[in-house]
């Protein structure tokens, strides 16, 4: 700890906090300008969007003409507009029905690969390459060089989800209300479902590649990095369910349900549907958990792993 | 004298390996520093505890007066590392202006000062391709021009040469020498081919096994060795009249060459052309160069010291 104290103060010789603010905020900019480079950051956008962009194709060539005349059809038998207002109200109900595309797909597998082996690169990627300890060795922390990736990742993964969710109500209320004004009256009308979907999925992605971001700070092989993402992600959670197996009753229970609070997955779900519905329920796993002990085990998930991995790359020896 | 680098003391294990060991040595400013020593003396170690890579495990260094590893130290160097890394799809001018932007500068102050740099190290025009394009050597070029892209008052060069055919490496010798000299620079150049060393360093150390086993101006350390070869007509004759003449300190003598140790090699080389004059011999073979360094090296380095 003591020698922890030592490097950080011997590093900060000659800067303070507003120099190194101000190199973020330009290394953000550029790191932004060179993502858009990367394949492994375009292959994360695209596995992002997939699902919406495919629902959209088959919106546009389907669902969309059959079903174009429902508000019309209503309109004809009631014109008042207390028609569309309680179509609005069934259309909210039934997207909440998407939690469960959510948590199959942007909460599981295909977006926690993606987000690890793109920001597997920050530490690990861009240590191997050598750029890193080039890097490290001009007026800068390496905290900023890392944490510029990180709040570009935020930016971009922040804009996805967006256009994720905005894709995906949108095909949905073009088949349901048929026509263009109407639609964005409907999306401006559910964006509090839609906010909840994109700061779930977001936090995620962002919890995720702080996990990654840890292991990438503790090597130079970002597949490492990838897989210690994923080993811990699955495992852990693998690990969780088959204790209940095996510890029998309430103490399996109490075991399992207090091990969830580290299960990120688990974690995403809960407050996914907390704060969709006002109730937690799980459709995987039976668990009540209180809410604001699983939103600060979110944060923490997000926070801790990066600020360790900061640590561990501001003073370790770069051989 | 004022210092660049001041380096005491430095020792660095790994495990229980000691690759430096107690080494110490000052870079005055405005010189050229070599570091030389054979691989796995310790030179890249050395190198990357000056830079901050890694940290001592005892001993301390001075950049200007800043501790080595500091954002204030980092800010007065600029560093070319033996292998340096990179994005292959980044243009070159992306890639010098992030680094120029690394040490707070401006945007466009940088792009125009890599423009500047990448016409005087000979890459004119190169600056919209991709890294990944590049010649090996034009990599080492691009890596020397954003090692001086903020100006730096201190250049650390681990191996610059390397990668270079032989016109450029005289080439790029002759530039590092220029920074010393038209621009005031204090340069640090680590390798182990010595005539590299020899063309550009006014201060030297030879590190082997992580420790220093001769240090001081390239110019003094010459004349430790300082063997002149001597080749005339008449061997037996000469040597006799060097024998009592009390201005050499070694004499030797192998076919026709006369090795001597010279206590001051310019009266010592007065005294053989006078009496070359005088005693009508003739010279076949004059030369002071057996002090080049590469003996001198192999001398210390094969001894053991």
């Amino acid at each position: 700890m003591k020698y922890l104290i030592e490097t950080i103060r011997h590093r900060l010789v000659g800067t303070s906090i507003k120099m190194e603010l101000k190199k973020l905020v330009v290394l953000t900019k550029e790191d932004l300008r060179i993502s858009t480079k990367s394949k492994k950051l375009w292959t994360f956008i695209i596995l992002m969007l997939l699902p919406s962009v495919i629902l959209a194709i088959a919106g546009v060539l389907f669902f969309i003409p059959e079903n174009q005349t429902s508000l019309a059809f209503w309109k004809t038998i009631n014109p008042h507009w207390f028609v569309l207002d309680r179509m609005i109200d069934d259309f909210k109900e039934g997207m909440k029905g998407l939690y469960g595309l959510v948590v199959g797909y942007w909460l599981n597998l295909p977006i926690v690969i993606a987000t690890a082996i793109y920001t597997s690169e920050f530490i690990a990627g861009e240590r191997a390459k050598g750029s890193f300890d080039l890097f490290a060795t001009k007026p800068v922390l390496r905290t900023s060089l890392v944490a510029s990736k990180i709040i570009a990742f935020a930016i971009i993964s922040l804009l996805v989800s967006v256009l994720v969710y905005i894709l995906l109500f949108g095909v949905f209320a073009m088949a349901y209300f048929g026509d263009i004004s109407t639609v964005l009256l409907v999306l401006w009308q559910s964006s509090d479902i839609i906010e909840t979907y994109i700061f779930v999925t977001w936090l995620f992605v962002m919890a995720v590649c702080s996990i990654t971001v840890f292991f990438s700070s503790l090597t130079k092989h970002s597949l490492f990095a990838t897989f210690g993402t994923l080993a811990y992600l699955m495992g852990y959670g693998m690990g969780v369910s088959l204790i209940s197996l095996f510890v029998p009753g309430t103490l399996g229970q109490l075991l399992s349900e207090q091990l969830s609070y580290v299960n990120l997955q688990t974690i995403a779900r809960i407050l996914l549907s907390y704060w969709l519905t006002g109730e937690i329920t799980s459709v995987f796993q039976l668990i009540e958990m209180d809410s604001t002990v699983a939103s600060i085990s979110f944060a923490l998930f997000i926070a801790l792993p990066m600020l360790v991995a900061f640590m561990i790359i501001e003073t370790r020896d770069l051989l | 004298m004022s210092l660049g680098i001041k380096v005491s003391n430095l020792t660095r294990y790994y495990g229980v390996f000691k690759a430096v060991d107690n080494l110490s040595f000052e870079v005055p400013l405005n010189s050229c520093f070599g570091l030389l020593g054979p691989n796995g003396a310790g030179k890249s170690t050395t190198i990357k505890m000056i830079t901050g890579t890694i940290r001592p495990t005892s001993g301390t260094i001075e950049i200007m007066g800043y501790p080595a590893g500091s954002i204030a130290a980092n800010s007065h160097m600029g560093y070319l590392p033996e292998r340096f890394g990179f994005d292959e799809k980044w243009l070159v001018i992306d890639f010098l202006t992030y680094i120029g932007e690394l040490y707070g500068l401006k945007k466009s102050f940088v792009e125009e000062r890599a423009l500047e740099l990448l016409d005087w190290i000979g890459l004119a025009g190169w600056e919209t391709e991709e890294m990944g394009a590049l010649s090996a050597g034009m990599k080492q070029r691009v890596g020397i021009v954003q090692a001086l892209i903020s100006d730096p008052d201190i250049l650390i060069l681990d191996e610059p040469a390397t990668n270079l055919d032989a016109v450029g490496r005289t080439d790029i010798l002759k530039k590092i020498r220029e920074l010393v000299d038209k621009k005031g620079k204090t340069v640090v150049i680590s390798s182990h081919i010595l005539l590299e060393v020899e063309k550009v360093a006014d201060h030297i150390a030879i590190i082997n096994r992580g420790r220093s086993i001769a240090y001081g101006a390239l110019s003094e350390l010459k004349k430790k060795v300082g063997l002149i070869h001597i080749e005339v007509d008449k061997p037996k004759e000469l040597l006799e009249i060097l024998e009592d003449s009390n201005l050499v300190e070694e004499l030797s003598q192998s076919n026709n060459t006369i090795i001597v140790k010279a206590k001051n090699p310019l009266v010592f080389e007065r005294f053989v052309l006078k009496t070359v004059l005088e005693r009508n011999l003739q010279l076949y073979y004059y030369s002071s160069k057996g002090a080049n360094l590469e003996e001198l090296f192999l001398g210390m380095i094969s001894s053991g010291a």
